[in-house]
């Protein structure tokens, strides 16, 4: 098994075997972070082929100073936003101050897996999951956010809140 | 049992997605594809495709309803439209030089085209009052350059000739008594009519006073000088006031070409094709192609719509379907060994073990040649939009050299035959074959361009085309492009 490393000097050479294996080690997970993002599996396929493409575009400019896979994850998420913002940029107006706290209560997951989860995030209006899957899944501030999507902080915040009672809503009834 | 506080409910989801997995298809093959320009180009068509065609109904209905309010002026092709010539008087034993006074004439008017063409000056040409030809020429628009001049000079010439051949002796005056008529030479497209030929040769015949009969001849030369009329056809608007002194003149209903923008085309070609295989990867299988795939006659046809963008230069866009076919034809020998075993019992007598029974096993082994062979017919049909610039180098009013060149979306390739892979195996055109995603071609045509009258033209020349997107699809592992290029023939409609 080839080493990011060797990988990325691979596909720096634009040897496409490399590119190839590359692809085989990360195509997966990659593809996971797409349909976090997409309607459909097809435009999923499409954000990874377009997110594959800029990364072995720019694979040359990554400084192997962090992770490789934050790195390609960041490009998947930015290809996938760029796509959501061409089909349909839509934010549910709100603001922060009018976002009801959520219940503090204790939920039970057991029988909930990784596609229930995902099921129910899907339900949510596009800009609360798009929200909700950058602040909760990749980890950005709600300021990065803003940047990302343009909008503000405070949207930013009150997108995920609501998102996030949503699907606290959704845990209740599975639940009950 | 999992749970869930509120406070590590982010956590939680990330654990739980952060790392998850899903199983992505394999689209490494569009990946490389899709870093050529081209390949993007073609995704931005197709992600764009319904806004594309809906400006491109847009920009033709547009352009049909401008097309359809601007006025229509019907452009006159100049030529010589009719020609009306009257040989008033012939005296025998005079000198014939009318008709190169004519010529003379029909120069100087030509040198000068804004001369009035009062016809009691050009009745001056008669010579000795014997002989009257009287050419009045409408000469508004005439030029040195019009095709209609040189016609009509082409045919004075000719009518010179002919009637110095004929009747003229070698002292220059015509034979004793021949009325000399005029043969009609035609009726439109720069020819002469002869429509009020008069030979007064009664006059000629019957003796009367010498006097009396010069005074007639100047009175018939007074009179008949508006008879003789060899009239150029003049362009659509009259630029000279000489127009008024022709007195007399018709209008003449001249052929027009039609003014339309629009038109369509159909073509059909029939050549030959190719196609390049990108040997990365499967050398051995292009090696084996190339050695079994010759090109067979290829054809295809194409219905267009043509929008005239200028005098010169046409937008088309249509439809078009091409079919190379090719002939695959191998046979292949292979060196197949059989082994053969035999197995017997023998009696051993060992020092050791004693006599004993074993089984011997013989093997033997043959070679043989097995030869396969096949015949098949391959076919690539391909079904594209083309887009095209035509430019068009007119020669005449009917001839005009024309080049193009365009560039198609590919909307469907369907195949059918058999290939073969490096170890001579068929393969069926049908897996592997016959890409369904849209693809990009790029054309370029020459040729010559007839009109055949006022709506219809003949287009013929010669074109080639090659696709830009692999005409196989994912399931065949060398990309294959195909060409092709051919003799095209094919009519124009104007609407």
């Amino acid at each position: 098994m080839n080493s990011d490393e060797e990988l990325i000097k691979g596909c720096i050479r634009e040897d496409r075997e490399m590119q190839g294996l590359l692809y085989e080690k990360y195509a997966d997970k990659m593809f996971a972070v797409c349909m976090r993002y997409s309607n459909t599996r097809e435009e999923a396929e499409d954000v990874l082929q377009e997110a594959f493409i800029k990364i072995f575009d720019k694979i040359s400019k990554f400084r192997q100073e962090g992770s490789f896979e934050g790195w390609m994850r960041r490009i998947m998420v930015n290809t996938a936003l760029r796509s959501w913002d061409k089909r349909s940029r839509k934010f549910e107006p709100g603001d922060l101050d009018h976002v009801e706290e959520p219940v503090q209560r204790e939920l039970v997951l057991d029988s909930i897996g990784v596609k229930e989860i995902m099921a129910m995030i899907n339900k949510l209006p596009e800009g609360y999951q798009m929200v909700f899957n950058l602040f909760a899944v990749e980890g950005y501030s709600h300021k990065e956010i803003g940047e990302l999507l343009n909008i503000n902080e405070s949207t930013s915040r009150s997108q995920y809140a609501r998102a996030r009672r949503n699907l606290m809503t959704m845990l209740e009834k599975i639940e009950s | 049992m999992k749970v869930m506080q509120e406070n590590n409910f982010e956590n939680q989801v990330k654990d739980l997605l952060y790392n998850h997995s899903e199983s992505a298809p394999n689209v490494m093959g569009k990946v490389f594809e899709k870093r050529t320009p081209l390949y993007i180009f073609k995704n931005r068509l197709i992600l764009h495709k319904y806004k594309l065609m809906a400006a491109a109904v847009l920009i033709g209905l547009l352009a049909f309803l401008f097309n359809m309010k601007s006025d229509k002026t019907d452009s006159v092709l100049p030529i010589v439209a009719e020609t009306e010539t009257n040989q008033v008087d012939e005296t025998p034993n005079t000198e014939a030089e009318s008709i190169e006074n004519q010529m003379a004439q029909i120069d100087e008017t030509i040198a000068e085209p804004t001369n009035t063409t009062n016809p009691n000056s050009t009745s001056g040409v008669a010579t000795n009052g014997t002989q009257q030809t009287q050419s009045n020429i409408n000469n508004s628009d005439l030029s040195t350059s019009s095709p209609g001049t040189k016609i009509l000079r082409d045919r004075m010439l000719k009518e010179l000739a002919n009637a110095k051949k004929q009747g003229k002796g070698d002292d220059g005056s015509w034979g004793t008594g021949t009325p000399q008529s005029e043969k009609p030479i035609g009726n439109t497209s720069g020819e002469f009519v002869n429509n009020t030929t008069e030979s007064n040769t009664n006059k000629q015949d019957v003796p009367t006073d010498q006097t009396q009969s010069e005074k007639d001849q100047t009175q018939n030369t007074t009179n008949k000088a508006n008879d003789t009329k060899t009239t150029i056809a003049k362009t659509e608007a009259p630029t000279s006031s000489s127009e008024d002194n022709t007195g007399g003149d018709e209008d003449f209903e001249l052929p027009k070409t039609k003014d339309g923008k629009w038109s369509v085309s159909f073509n059909t070609v029939i050549g030959s094709g190719s196609r390049n295989l990108d040997a990365m990867g499967d050398m051995a299988s292009v090696v084996v192609r190339d050695a079994t795939e010759t090109a067979n006659l290829s054809y295809g046809a194409e219905l267009l719509l043509n929008y005239k963008l200028s005098d010169n230069f046409d937008l088309y866009s249509g439809f078009n379907y091409f079919n190379r076919r090719e002939k695959m034809v191998y046979m292949h020998n292979t060196q197949v060994t059989d082994m053969d075993i035999t197995s017997k019992k023998v009696i051993e007598h060992h020092p050791v073990f004693g006599t004993r029974e074993v089984t011997v096993y013989d093997t033997s082994y043959t070679t043989r040649n097995v030869q396969s062979n096949g015949d098949f017919n391959n076919s690539y049909k391909h079904f594209y939009i083309p887009l095209g610039l035509r430019y068009t180098l007119y020669l005449n009013e009917t001839v005009g050299i024309y080049f193009d060149v365009n560039g198609g979306l590919e909307v469907v390739t369907k195949t059918s035959g058999t290939i073969l892979n490096d170890q001579y195996q068929e393969l069926s055109l049908d897996n592997g074959f016959g890409r369904t995603s849209l693809g990009n071609m790029v054309g370029v045509n020459a040729g010559v361009s007839f009109l055949v009258d006022e709506r219809l033209s003949v287009l013929t020349g010669l074109r080639g085309k090659m696709f830009l997107n692999p005409t196989n699809n994912q399931d065949y592992p060398i990309n294959q492009y195909d060409k092709g290029f051919g003799l095209m023939v094919g009519l124009k409609y104007d609407l």
